[in-house]
């Protein structure tokens, strides 16, 4: 791999003359207006406020008018600040003719008394975001946008930085080109404000190498001395591993042979992408790998689904109401349900889904956190360990499925040629690059066991998966029938549901008398619907992001909990691998026709007077 | 819920009554295709003729559906006919929201707002006028408001419990609070704090209301029991007119100063001990849209916000008094 000669930033001249004053400091400089208290002029007050309004710009959405303008190269080199010129860039960290003399420094002085009461209670800090695996896939498509839209909300502060980093050989330039084309052409992107992509341009370094050898973390180091070099600050990095996870291992010793992951000079993160591992051995493996290298609290393992509003809401509905919580238990819930459904199928995914399945791709990882998170019992607080003792705690209640239970309590399936959107669609050993005798299933349903006080009887139904009718994730809490009929006709349950996507949103299902002479009742549904705040929601990648820069890892699965989660599927998986000696063999596939609920045995799986709900 | 196509026609207005208007917004409701409806608030705004295009603008801009119903009071003191009322379904964010626009004396206002709030949500009471905010009809909606939003420092109701206070001009400047707390995040900056004994605030507009809440919350921060060490700059900068256009603290030995430079960004420049930085930072501006849907969003009471309204209040009538 040809070596790229680093650039550096631009070196900060002696500042022998101050930079040279805005027009607007000019103005005030020259001509001082103290107004204190009597600068009153009714004719121009904001109604609530102070000044004046101009029209109401056009709200920010997302990607309403990608930016066609493309943009330009302001300068050569590492610039360090696209809003300075080049003068004033040159005057920045030097001692120059205003130098000041050394303070004494106050013994308190950690704290920043302006984070008091504000709503976030910490902004990053300066940082270098460091992406390995910057021009694949997930980097163009999620985080770079969502890295933008915090940058241009005014949330990464003022001395932030990205270094891509990947294994094909780019410039600078061909990198910045690179990231502004894939804003403007994610679906993801903010609307830019004018100039902004131009701004941001600056912000993007690009290093490439094997990442098996020591070069490209050496020059990864050189970007984070003139990260603090350009902004003061320290030398704080984040490094996000948006790769194959055959690269997590080696990426991360190559940054611990460099010593990055010493936070003697700063904060060092790393992110590390799903799958974590392939199995629980793997998973072991590689948290084992990570610690040679990182402490614990430096390991944020992501997993999007925990950055979704709604997912985030599920907590705050249960922990914010009081009347949720004392139903929420075995004396009124007859059982859970939580469907994740998607309508596609591969997408090009093959070789990826033909390894992982359905297990691996949602039920170990993302379907497992929705579980924990409607089964905890309430945190002592709202902060990361708190939440995640409480995850952990339901996960190990989990009762475990050996080979043997896998049977009794999960059904696979696969698709096969169906209907959907009133068009024929291909089973799944007809997608392309799948083999022609696959037996990887496309859909698991589960049933988990939770043997604590909370919820010893009461059923975890779980479901996933692929070609089925629609696209839809929710969690069901079905209650118990009343005790007694006192009217005509069935009883029904209540159904509390929480959409998780789409349509985010909340429904309670209950029964009424119908208009009439008879107490006749019926089924309705009371339903609250995430969009009725008619606010725009925020990427799961921009919260999970901003929450790693400022060290907050509520939101990302601990070592135990990914432990804990591979543990539960770990005899599923096993019975269901058809190279493992102790496979069961599977059942006729396919099962299921695409564009169905899937195969009848999961019907069964709830045994009866139960049914999967009809969505 | 009202979520439907994201291209909603407006539907209305249809002149109504007191007593009529829940009629007619069900008459407007039953030419959607929508069967259920999430009520999220009431917003009360009540603002002077030659504002109401502009109150209706920021209404309808607003991102988040944070009211359901909108009452616009138009408060037309020489009306003396029968009171208008008309009843519209508005679009916003792909989403209807209720408006009904009331055109009265304030007297006739008084006993008409109430009966058309949705009951048992969140209400705001915006003070939309340039009179400062006070008078019969906003003390009598503070009683049910959660929160009153309202140039605050001219506020002629005493600050009850029972609500929030919001200030525009607070909301807005918050990307300066964070811009100004961000440099502070450095240690060695933080561990200087202490030697600021002056501070200089520029702001646009022909007031500096927004700039004295500013500034009462740096003094706060920092311990001061008045404004005194303060000074206020007319500002000349590009950013929106009531924004700020720069801030700076300094005493012995140190310096941190923040400037405007275009619209949305901001030049920070730190000197102390050797020290000498200086970098940039997104600042953005906020429409009155979008600073009236940032305290909407969450009407709580704020500390923060409570203790420099106090110390601005007090610079205010330690000064001499203001000539309306």
């Amino acid at each position: 791999m040809a070596k790229k000669t680093p650039t550096k930033r631009p070196a900060p001249e002696a500042a022998a003359k101050p930079p040279k004053p805005s027009t607007t400091a000019k103005r005030a400089a020259a001509k001082p207006q103290p107004v204190s208290s009597t600068l009153i002029e009714s004719d121009d007050v904001l109604p609530g406020a102070a000044g004046h309004q101009p029209p109401v710009k056009a709200a920010r959405s997302k990607k309403a008018a990608p930016e066609a303008a493309p943009a330009k190269t302001r300068r050569r080199g590492k610039a360090a600040d696209p809003l300075l010129t080049p003068a004033e860039q040159a005057t920045s960290d030097q001692p120059g003719a205003d130098q000041i003399s050394a303070q004494t420094l106050l013994p308190d002085g950690d704290n920043n008394p302006f984070r008091t009461g504000m709503r976030r209670s910490r902004a990053p800090e300066p940082a270098t975001l460091v992406i390995f695996g910057a021009t694949g896939d997930l980097a163009r498509r999620k985080l770079l946008p969502a890295v933008f839209g915090l940058w241009q909300d005014g949330l990464l502060g003022s001395a932030f930085n990205i270094v891509g980093v990947g294994r094909q050989e780019m410039t600078d330039e061909q990198f910045k080109d690179y990231a502004i084309e894939a804003l403007n052409t994610s679906k993801e992107t903010d609307t830019p404000h004018p100039g902004s992509l131009e701004k941001f341009r600056e912000l993007l370094y690009y290093e490439f190498g094997d990442f098996g050898a020591d070069d490209v973390y050496e020059r990864v180091k050189t970007q984070l001395d003139e990260a603090e070099d350009a902004h003061g600050g320290r030398k704080n990095a984040l490094f996000y591993l948006s790769t194959p996870p055959s690269l997590f291992e080696p990426i991360s010793n190559g940054l611990g042979r460099l010593g990055l992951q010493d936070q003697s000079e700063g904060w060092r993160r790393i992110i590390i992408e799903k799958p974590f591992g392939r199995d629980l051995a793997s998973a072991r493996h590689l948290n084992d790998t990570l610690h040679a290298v990182w402490n614990e609290s430096q390991v944020y393992r992501i997993d999007h689904y925990l950055g979704k509003e709604t997912v985030q809401n599920l907590m705050a509905i249960r922990f914010g109401n009081a009347i949720f919580e004392p139903l929420w238990n075995r004396a009124y819930v007859d059982h859970i349900q939580i469907t994740n459904a998607e309508d596609l199928g591969l997408e090009g995914r093959a070789g990826y889904y033909e390894e992982a399945g359905v297990v691996r791709d949602m039920l170990q990882n993302h379907l497992m956190q929705v579980v924990a998170l409607t089964a905890m019992e309430p945190p002592a607080a709202f902060d990361a360990d708190a939440i995640r003792d409480e995850k952990v705690k339901a996960l190990r209640a989990i009762k475990r499925i050996p080979i043997e239970r896998v049977a009794e309590v999960a059904v696979r399936g696969q698709y096969g040629p169906g209907t959907l959107d009133g068009e024929h669609v291909p089973g799944y050993r007809e997608e392309p690059n799948v083999q022609p005798g696959s037996v990887t299933p496309t859909y698991v349903a589960v049933k988990y066991e939770i043997d604590n006080w909370r919820w010893q009887g009461v059923p975890f139904y779980v479901r996933s998966g692929k070609r089925l009718p629609k696209k839809v994730t929710e969690i069901a809490v079905v209650f118990k029938r009343p005790p007694l009929g006192l009217f005509p006709g069935g009883l029904e349950r209540n159904v509390l549901a929480f959409r998780i996507q789409p349509d985010e949103g909340v429904s309670l299902k209950f029964s009424s008398k119908t208009p009439g002479q008879e107490n006749q009742l019926r089924e309705v549904v009371m339903d609250f619907r995430y969009d009725a705040f008619g606010a725009q929601l925020e990427s799961p990648y921009s919260r999970l992001l901003l929450d790693a820069m400022v060290g907050d890892a509520t939101l990302f699965p601990r070592e135990d909990e990914v432990d804990q989660a591979w543990q539960i599927v770990s005899g599923i998986l096993e019975a269901w691998d058809a190279a493992s000696p102790n496979a069961v063999p599977a059942p006729e596939f396919p099962n299921y026709d695409a564009g169905t609920w899937g195969p009848d045995a999961a019907d069964k799986l709830l045994g009866p007077d139960r049914r999967w709900r009809r969505l | 819920m009202t979520a439907a196509t994201s291209r909603l026609k407006p539907l209305g207005p249809l002149p109504t009554n007191v007593r009529g208007a829940q009629r007619t917004l069900d008459e407007l409701w039953a030419q959607t295709d929508i069967e259920t409806r999430a009520y999220t608030g009431n917003i009360i705004a009540l603002t002077e003729p030659h504002y109401q295009g502009r109150i209706q603008e920021a209404l309808t801009g607003l991102e988040g559906r944070y009211a359901g119903r909108q009452i616009i009071a138009v408060m037309q003191p020489s009306a003396s006919g029968r009171m208008s009322i008309d009843a519209e379904l508005v679009p916003q964010q792909g989403l209807y929201i209720e408006r009904l626009t009331l055109l009265a004396n304030p007297g006739q206002l008084r006993g008409a707002i109430l009966p058309l709030l949705r009951p048992a949500t969140v209400n705001h009471v915006w003070w939309a006028s340039d009179d400062p905010p006070g008078g019969p009809l906003l003390r009598e909606l503070t009683e049910i408001a959660d929160q009153v939003i309202a140039d605050s420092l001219r506020l002629d109701i005493p600050p009850a419990r029972q609500y929030a206070l919001a200030d525009l001009g607070w909301s807005r400047s918050a990307a300066w609070r964070e811009a100004l707390a961000q440099l502070f995040d450095s240690k060695d900056a933080a561990s200087v704090l202490g030697q600021v004994t002056r501070l200089k605030v520029w702001s646009g507009g022909k007031n500096d209301r927004a700039a004295r809440l500013y500034a009462a919350w740096v003094a706060c921060t920092l311990g001061w029991k008045d404004l005194s060490a303060v000074t206020f700059v007319r500002g000349d900068c590009e950013r929106q007119h009531g924004d700020l256009c720069g801030v700076e603290l300094s005493g012995p030995g140190v310096r941190f100063t923040l400037k405007a430079t275009g619209k949305e960004g901001v030049r920070s420049t730190v000197k102390f001990g050797t020290a000498n930085r200086q970098t940039s930072m997104m600042v953005p501006s906020m429409t009155l849209a979008e600073g009236l849907g940032r305290v909407m969003a969450r009407p709580e009471r704020g500390s923060v916000f409570e203790a420099a309204w106090t110390l601005a209040r007090a610079s205010l009538a330690e000064a001499a008094p203001e000539s309306q």
